[in-house]
């Protein structure tokens, strides 16, 4: 982990817990940066990088909670929350809204470091995982209306004589439609279409079977 | 005119009979005599009398005379003289006797005419005036001959001094008169020398001659004006009278001795709707039926007694609606105390007496209800003596009528007769009302708790008139106090358990935010120590924070035990203006975050105040965060907070934090631990800050402003004014 690849932001109104968050997370090389509202937050740019948001409960505008609820209607940073006094009923509901950590004042720096790098972690992959599809709905988004159709038909298992009377087109010119698709979606063998496929969320229409029956 | 028959008649007869019978005795012959004695008969009045002699003169001159010498003419020449004397006497003694009674007449009439109090008059038969007294040409100031009949015609002059709207009336009457020789009477206003007029009547009577000729007319005309005005006054009161009458609002009416009607005044005729003939055949048509022998038997015994008729009974309105009426009437007496007359009227009470009708429904109705509701109620005398009791209580106690003497001896728990007997002596005697507890026996003798109340009611004058006691029976709410008693004291000790518990978590939330910072540096530290190379000047930093934190936690603490121990601890002498920009500082950060603009208005040269500056910084930060979030929901361009800081008249200084939020609810429960108007607040805050200001003998409290917001208001007292 180094400062460049990852971002932990801190919203606390107590000003000293804004600094001493900062110094700790600095001192391990963590970079930090720190709110007195929940606001000032939101008004903040967010660089696309991993990154953790480390909420108090209490703040002067907007209750931690209720940033959280706000938050989860969109892309949004993990969050864990610290309180200064954690009651049952907000923790259930910080967790219940995704909340990776409910850390209550004071707290070990291992506590909050770990729960920081899960967060981070799991930003990480979320995002890898939003990068990713991006990318694969940008390649099925290159394919011609023909291939769009022949698709649903490969991934579906049917034969090409069966897909191309399907679209009553001759074997040959679906087997050309069929490698231009594989070529597009750079997919490397049948199995990756159809995780591609699955990914994408396009509907099997046809399986072999009941083209059968 | 009978007025010379009297005396004259005789003295002539006297006379002539006298000079009769000398002149037969001179002569000799006897036939004077003759001539004498029937001529005394007719003075005398006496015609059958005179006329007797006449005959028998004749008959002896005829008969006894011829005897002697019936030839000898002088016979008849004596018979012939005889009745030639006869008849010239009889000629000249009635012209004498004409002649003389019209002169006596004459001077009589004047002599008593003149006398007469008014204006007299004579005229002739056709009017004319023969003579007027001096009255009246004093009084018209005209000579008589311009009061006479005018030449030829059918006009008088007397018209000229008569009132012209009575002239013509009065002329034509005289002339009437006149004509017939009726007595003449006629009422007339006669102008006076000076123009006025006054009312005179006029009345003349005819003189007749002995043959029943009009021979002339005497009148008098009488001064009438006062008469007139007392009877023209006479008949405008009664007018006036009988106005007042029908226009009183009350029906009159009278009635002889007997009892019969004899006036129904117009009012009460159209009340009726009936009239008075009907009224008088049967006056009881416009009463009730059902009143009617009620009516017979009061009005028969007034009469019978002559005491005042009283009585209330239904007249039947001309509309047909019977209303109720008061009639009253009272007797007239004579001198001799004999009734005359009954007079009476009818008021129509028609509202009066429903309306008792309805109060005494009303007052049955209190009555009943008192005896249905579900206390107990009892009366007695001012002296004290029981007068009645309700339904309920002789139900509850289980008592009779007859025990009301001796209701307390009978009901009282034994043990508390004695106090109650004092309690009651002395409002019985002192007037104060009475109130005591105490246990009364029921129907089923058991006894239970009451609560006994009287209280006195007082005439305008103070006295008083009656004592009004209620028992409430208190059995069931006795006991559910003492169940009460108990769960309250459950309940607060429970709630002390939940404050306590409240109060920790708010201590736990002060003391671990500085407790996180100086854990978190705590770590920090370290890490900058143990890197290669160490981080001393981060590290440096890092502890110094440390030492910071924890001290502003330890603070926290000791703060906290002064608040608990209501003491407060090392006092300064500080200029709280100081105090108020030092917390703005502090809370520079949380104003921007809010979007909050603050105003302060801090008086110079303030006095110092004596206290703890910690504390009263804490009071100040918290009014202005509650401030802050009182405006959280405002519209931006209004978020403004003012602070302000005077000193007043009373040695006091003042500061006050004044915000524009939604104003409070509630402005004293604020002050009470945990209550608090946020989400998430604890609902300390503002209880500390009282209890810090009280600490200070000071006062804290908050009013609403406008057109919008709070403002919350501490006063310190300033420390012996020591102006730095």
């Amino acid at each position: 982990m180094t400062l460049e690849d990852h971002i932990v932001f801190i919203v606390d109104d107590d000003q000293r817990v804004r600094e001493a968050l900062c110094e700790l997370l600095m001192s391990l090389g963590i970079r930090a940066i720190a709110f007195a509202s929940a606001n000032d937050y939101l008004a903040h740019p967010k660089p696309n990088l991993p990154t953790c948001l480390v909420l108090d409960i209490e703040l002067p505008d907007i209750s931690g909670l209720e940033v959280q609820k706000r938050l989860s209607k969109g892309q949004h940073p993990h969050i864990v929350f610290i309180t200064g006094h954690g009651d049952i009923p907000s923790s259930v509901r910080a967790m219940k809204g995704g909340a990776v950590d409910f850390l209550t004042k004071p707290f070990s720096e291992q506590e909050l470091v770990d729960a920081i790098h899960v967060a981070i972690a799991r930003d990480g992959a979320a995002r890898r995982e939003t990068t990713a599809l991006a990318d694969l709905r940008q390649r099925f988004h290159s394919l011609t209306p023909r291939e769009r159709e022949v698709l649903p038909l490969v991934v579906s298992g049917l034969l090409n004589k069966q897909a191309a009377a399907e679209l009553g087109i001759s074997e040959i010119t679906f087997q050309i439609h069929r490698s231009n698709v594989m070529r597009k979606m750079e997919a490397a063998s049948l199995a990756d279409l159809v995780r591609f496929a699955e990914k994408l969320q396009i509907p099997v229409i046809h399986s072999r079977r009941a083209g059968i029956a | 005119m009978e007025i010379s028959s009297s005396f004259h008649p005789r003295t002539l007869a006297f006379a002539i009979g006298g000079a009769g019978v000398i002149l037969g005795g001179l002569s000799g012959e006897p036939s004077g005599l003759l001539a004498a004695l029937p001529a005394l008969c007719f003075y005398a009045g006496r015609w059958s009398c005179a006329l007797s002699i006449a005959v028998c003169g004749i008959a002896f001159a005829f008969i006894v005379l011829p005897a002697g010498d019936p030839t000898e003419p002088i016979v008849y020449l004596k018979f012939a003289a005889f009745l030639a004397t006869a008849f010239a006497i009889n000629w000249v003694v009635r012209d004498y006797r004409r002649a003389t009674s019209s002169r006596l007449t004459e001077h009589e009439a004047r002599l008593i005419v003149e006398s007469m109090p008014g204006l007299g008059w004579s005229t002739d038969p056709k009017g004319n005036f023969m003579y007027v007294n001096p009255s009246v040409i004093d009084y018209v100031g005209k000579p008589s001959q311009d009061l006479d009949r005018i030449e030829s015609s059918d006009s008088f002059g007397w018209e000229q001094v008569v009132h012209p709207e009575d002239a013509e009336r009065a002329a034509k009457a005289w002339l009437g008169c006149l004509q017939t020789g009726e007595p003449y009477e006629v009422d007339l206003r006669v102008r006076r020398f000076d123009g006025s007029y006054r009312w005179f009547r006029a009345s003349g009577r005819p003189s007749r001659d002995g043959d029943g000729q009009v021979i002339g007319w005497y009148g008098t005309t009488i001064d009438i004006e006062d008469r007139k005005r007392a009877e023209e006054a006479l008949r405008r009161s009664e007018q006036q009278l009988r106005t007042l009458i029908d226009t009183m609002p009350a029906l009159a009416w009278s009635s002889n001795a007997a009892g019969e009607p004899t006036y129904f005044s117009k009012r009460t005729l159209e009340y009726v709707g009936l009239s008075s003939e009907e009224l008088f055949r049967a006056s009881y048509k416009m009463m009730h039926p059902d009143d009617v022998p009620g009516f017979k038997q009061a009005w028969a015994r007034s009469i019978e007694t002559g005491q005042t008729f009283e009585l209330t009974y239904r007249l039947r309105r001309a509309d047909g609606e019977y209303r109720w009426n008061q009639g009253r009437a009272e007797p007239l007496r004579d001198e001799n105390g004999a009734i005359i007359q009954w007079y009476g009227v009818n008021i129509d009470a028609d509202e009066r007496v429903r309306a008792e009708e309805a109060l005494r429904q009303g007052e049955q109705q209190l009555r009943r209800m008192i005896d249905a509701i579900p206390v107990y109620v009892w009366c007695a005398t001012p002296e004290g003596v029981p007068s009645y009791m309700n339904k309920k209580l002789i139900q509850y106690a289980g008592l009779t009528l007859g025990d009301l003497d001796n209701a307390i001896q009978l009901t009282v728990h034994p043990d508390d007769i004695s106090l109650l007997t004092r309690n009651l002596t002395h409002s019985f005697r002192t007037g104060e009302p009475f109130l005591m507890k105490y246990r009364h026996r029921r129907y089923d003798d058991v006894y239970r708790w009451v609560d006994g109340r009287a209280e006195p009611l007082r005439d305008e004058s103070g006295l008083i008139v009656q004592w009004y006691g209620v028992l409430i029976d208190i059995e069931d709410e006795m006991r559910t106090q003492e169940t009460l008693r108990e769960a309250q004291d459950k309940l607060s000790r429970s709630m002390r358990a939940a404050t306590l518990a409240e109060l920790s978590a708010s201590i736990a939330h002060e003391i671990n935010q500085p407790l996180a910072a100086v854990v978190a540096n705590g770590h920090a530290c370290q890490r900058w120590l143990s890197a290669q190379p160490p981080n001393v000047e981060r590290a440096r930093i890092s502890a110094e924070r440390i030492i910071r934190d924890a001290n502003g936690a330890a603070e926290v603490i000791s703060r906290i035990r002064a608040l608990f121990k209501q003491k407060v601890v090392a006092r300064e002498a500080v200029d709280i203006n100081q105090i108020i920009l030092e917390v703005c500082r502090l809370l520079g950060d949380r104003f921007s975050a809010n979007n909050v603009s603050v105003k302060t208005d801090l008086k110079p040269g303030l006095p110092h105040v004596s206290v703890d500056r910690v504390q009263i910084q804490q009071v100040v930060a918290n009014l202005i965060r509650n401030g802050i979030d009182a405006m959280e929901s405002s519209i931006e361009a209004l978020k403004s907070l003012l602070i302000r800081s005077w000193r007043d008249g009373t040695g006091m200084v003042l500061v006050e934090v004044r915000d524009q939020g939604h104003g409070l609810k509630d402005r004293e429960r604020i002050f009470e631990p945990f209550f608090t108007t946020k989400e998430d607040g604890m609902g300390m805050g503002l209880a500390i800050c009282r209890s810090i200001v009280e600490a200070h003998n000071g006062r804290l409290w908050a009013a609403p402003t406008e057109p919008t917001g709070t403002a919350f208001t501490f006063a310190l007292p300033a420390s012996g004014g020591d102006l730095r």
